[in-house]
C-alpha cells in the first residue's frame, strides 16, 4: 500500500472501488482497484477470476495488471492507467456520440486484436461493452474489466447464463443457450461497432424479452431455416412476434455507403453462433484494408 | 488448450526442473524419509479428495487444489506448518477458480467433520476412538480466509492450470482404446497429483505417462470391460482411493503372442515428438509412489510419522501461518 499514493476515485463497481493512483518510486500513474475482503469468505470469486486471468494475459490491447498487493482487509490490484472508457470517449470526441469512420475502424481493429488474443489464450471476456473498453491518451484501446471473464475448458455446458450486460448480449445467450463460447464476445463486438458509428447503443433492451424483440425487429425473427436449431433453445417460443429480415443499411444509414463496414458488421452479428466470424478472421476483413494502407504509407 | 500452454504461467512460472530439490521438501527430509514424506502427502491429498467427494466437486477442482497444495509445499515444509488448513484453503480457492464456488463455512464444516474421525480418509467410515484426533481441525472460516491470501501470495497469484484430462480423453478416442483403458489412465492421472509430477512436468507428459503406464501394466486386451466406465468421469469417483494398477491382479503383460492394440499403442508412442525419457521419468515416479502407497496404513502411519516429524517444541498446536519466503 505504501508503494502507491491514492488519488481521486474513478468509479465504484459491484465488488471494488477504483482510484487513480501514483507509484511513489517512479511517479507513474496507475489505476488502483481496491477489493474489500470478507473476513469469512476471503477474496470474492469475481476478484479471483479477474486476477487469475489477467495474470495470464499480456497484450498491447489488454489492460495490464502490474501487481497485486495484499493488506490486512483489502486486495489491491494495480492496473495500467487508462484515461477514458469508450463511452466517455464517444461523448467527448463524437458528434452526438458518433465517431469518425476512420476512428471507428482503428478502434475496432484494436478491439479485435485484443479479443483475438484472449480467445487464442482460451479466455472469454463475456462482458464487452463501451464501459469496459478503455482508451489512453495515445488513442490505444484496451480490453478491461475481466471480472466476468472465464478461462474456457471443459465442460462448456455449465456456464452461467447470467452474464454479459443485456444490450451487448448475444441472441443465443438470450435464448438460454449455456454452451456458448468465443462467439458471444464477437456479437458484443458487433454491437459496439454499430454504436461507435451511430453514437447510440444498437439494441438498448430493458428486459431479456425486450432485448430479443429489438434484435428480431432489426434483423428479422429467426426460424429453423435462417438459424437451424433455434427452436430447440430453452427460451425459444413459437409465438415470438414475426419480423421480416431487413438489410443492415436500412438500420444503420450512417454506414450505407461503406459496404465493407456493413459486411463485417453483418458477419459479427450473425444469429447462428457457428457462422459468426471469429475475432482472428475479422482482423483480415477488407474493412481494415484502408488501415493497413495508411500504415504502409506512414512507414 | 494446448496452444496456450506454452505461454502460460504454469509453464513459464511454475514448471520446476525434474531433479532440483524443493526447499520445502528438503527441510522435511532432514527429519523423515522420502517414503514417509510421501505417505504424509498421500494423507493430506486424501483429505482434499474426501472433502471434495463429500461436496461433489469435479475432479478438475481436486486436481487444481492438489496442485496448489504441491506449489505451497514446494517452499514450505510439513514440519513447520499445519497442512490441514492449507489443504482446506487450496480446495476452497480451486473451487472458486474453477467456477464452482461454495461458502467457506461448508469447506470448514466438512474438514471438521472429516478430521473428527480417526485418520482414515480413504473410506472415512470406521469411526473408532476419536479422542486422540479430536480437534485436528480447530480452524474457523476467518483463519482459512487469511490462509487463502497467503496461498495466493505464495503462488504469486498465478492460479490458472491446465490439466491432463482433456488430452487423455482425446488420445484414448483417437487411438480407439477401450473405455476401461481411459478409466484406468484417468485414475492414474488423478494419482499423479499426489506426487510433485504436477510441478515438474507439463500436463501432456503426465497424460502420456498415465496412458503408457496403463497400457504397459495392463494390456488393453487383458482388461475386462469396465462396468462403471463413463458414468462419472467428470466427478469424484469411488475408485480414486484405490490403487488402480498395482492391485493383486495386475501382473506384468503376458509374454504370449503380441496383441494388436498394444502393438498399435507401442508404435504410436514410438512416433511421438514428446521424448520418451520424460514419459518414462513420470512413469517411474508414479511407480515409486504406488510402491509406497502399497505399504501405507493411513491410521497408524500418519500419527507415527507426524510424531517423528515434529520435534517436541513443535508438538504444540502448529501455527496456521506459513513460513513465507519473502
Amino acid at each position: 500500500m505504501e508503494r502507491y499514493l491514492r488519488l481521486e476515485k474513478l468509479g465504484e463497481g459491484t465488488y471494488a472501488t477504483v482510484y487513480k493512483g501514483k507509484r511513489i518510486s517512479s511517479g507513474e500513474i496507475v489505476a488502483l482497484k481496491e477489493i474489500t475482503l470478507d473476513p469469512d469468505e476471503g477474496a470474492p470469486s469475481t476478484a479471483i477470476r479477474e486476477v487469475s486471468l489477467m495474470k495470464e494475459l499480456r497484450h498491447n490491447n489488454v489492460v495490464r495488471l502490474y501487481d497485486v498487493i495484499h493488506t490486512e482487509t483489502r486486495l489491491l490490484l494495480v492496473f495500467e492507467y487508462m484515461d477514458l472508457d469508450l463511452k466517455k470517449y464517444m461523448d467527448l470526441h463524437g458528434q452526438n456520440g458518433a465517431l469518425q469512420p476512420t476512428v471507428c475502424c482503428s478502434l475496432m481493429y484494436q478491439l479485435l486484436l485484443g479479443l483475438a488474443y484472449c480467445h487464442q489464450r482460451c479466455v472469454l471476456h463475456r462482458d464487452l461493452k463501451p464501459q469496459n473498453l478503455l482508451i489512453n491518451a495515445r488513442g490505444e484501446l484496451k480490453l478491461g474489466d475481466f471480472g466476468l471473464a472465464r478461462a474456457f475448458g471443459i465442460p462448456v455446458n455449465t456456464y452461467s447464463n447470467e452474464v454479459v450486460t443485456l444490450w451487448y448480449r448475444a441472441p443465443d445467450v438470450l435464448l438460454g443457450s449455456r454452451n456458448y463460447t468465443t462467439t458471444i464476445d464477437v456479437w458484443s463486438a458487433g454491437c459496439v461497432m454499430a454504436e461507435m458509428y451511430t453514437g447510440r447503443p444498437l439494441f438498448p433492451g430493458a428486459t431479456n424479452e425486450d432485448q430479443l424483440q429489438r434484435i428480431f425487429r432489426a434483423l428479422g425473427t429467426p426460424n429453423e431455416l435462417t438459424w437451424p436449431g433455434v427452436s430447440a433453445l430453452p427460451s425459444w417460443r413459437e409465438d415470438f412476434a414475426q419480423y421480416p429480415s431487413r438489410p443492415l443499411a436500412q438500420l444503420l444509414p450512417q454506414l450505407a455507403n461503406d459496404p465493407c463496414a456493413l459486411d463485417l458488421l453483418a458477419r459479427l452479428l450473425q444469429y447462428q453462433p457457428e457462422r459468426r466470424i471469429s475475432a482472428e478472421e475479422a482482423l483480415v476483413h477488407p474493412y481494415f484494408n484502408s488501415l493497413h494502407q495508411s500504415a504502409a504509407q506512414q512507414s | 488448450m494446448a496452444a496456450s500452454y506454452w505461454s502460460s504461467s504454469q509453464r513459464l512460472r511454475w514448471l520446476m526442473p525434474a531433479n532440483v530439490a524443493l526447499p520445502g521438501h528438503e527441510r522435511d527430509l532432514t527429519r523423515v524419509s522420502w517414503a514417509d514424506r510421501t505417505k504424509l502427502t498421500l494423507h493430506y491429498t486424501n483429505v482434499i479428495q474426501s472433502v471434495a467427494k463429500r461436496m461433489m466437486l469435479r475432479q478438475r477442482v481436486v486436481a487444481s487444489a492438489m496442485t496448489y497444495f504441491q506449489r505451497f509445499y514446494a517452499n514450505n515444509a510439513y514440519c513447520e506448518t499445519d497442512p490441514y488448513p492449507i489443504a482446506c484453503a487450496c480446495l476452497y480457492l480451486a473451487a472458486k477458480v474453477e467456477e464452482t464456488p461454495h461458502h467457506l463455512r461448508t469447506f470448514v464444516n466438512e474438514m471438521r467433520e472429516l478430521l473428527r474421525h480417526p485418520l482414515s480418509a480413504r473410506d472415512g467410515t470406521d469411526g473408532k476412538s476419536t479422542t486422540a484426533n479430536a480437534a485436528r481441525f480447530p480452524y474457523t472460516s476467518a483463519d482459512i480466509a487469511e490462509l487463502e491470501i497467503y496461498l495466493l501470495e505464495e503462488m504469486d497469484f498465478y492460479m490458472i492450470l491446465q490439466h491432463p484430462y482433456d488430452l487423455l480423453t482425446r488420445l484414448c478416442a483417437e487411438l480407439q482404446l477401450p473405455q476401461s483403458v481411459l478409466q484406468t489412465a484417468w485414475f492414474v492421472t488423478n494419482d499423479s497429483f499426489r506426487t510433485d509430477a504436477c510441478l515438474r512436468y507439463p500436463p501432456h507428459v503426465i497424460a502420456l505417462a498415465a496412458l503408457y503406464l496403463t497400457c504397459a501394466l495392463q494390456p488393453p486386451e487383458a482388461q475386462a470391460p469396465a462396468s462403471s466406465a463413463g458414468t462419472s468421469m467428470g466427478t469424484v469417483t469411488e475408485a480414486t482411493g484405490g490403487n488402480p494398477i498395482l492391485g493383486p491382479g495386475s501382473a506384468l503383460p503376458n509374454a504370449g503372442a503380441p496383441v494388436t492394440i498394444t502393438e498399435r499403442v507401442k508404435d504410436w508412442f514410438a512416433g511421438l515428438s514428446t521424448p520418451l525419457t520424460e514419459i518414462a521419468e513420470v512413469a517411474q515416479r508414479l511407480l515409486a509412489f504406488y510402491h509406497v502407497w502399497d505399504s501405507f496404513h493411513e491410521t497408524e502411519d500418519v500419527s507415527a510419522i507426524l510424531a517423528r516429524l515434529r520435534t517436541p517444541e513443535a508438538n504444540a498446536p502448529p501455527t496456521a501461518g506459513p513460513s513465507t519466503s519473502t
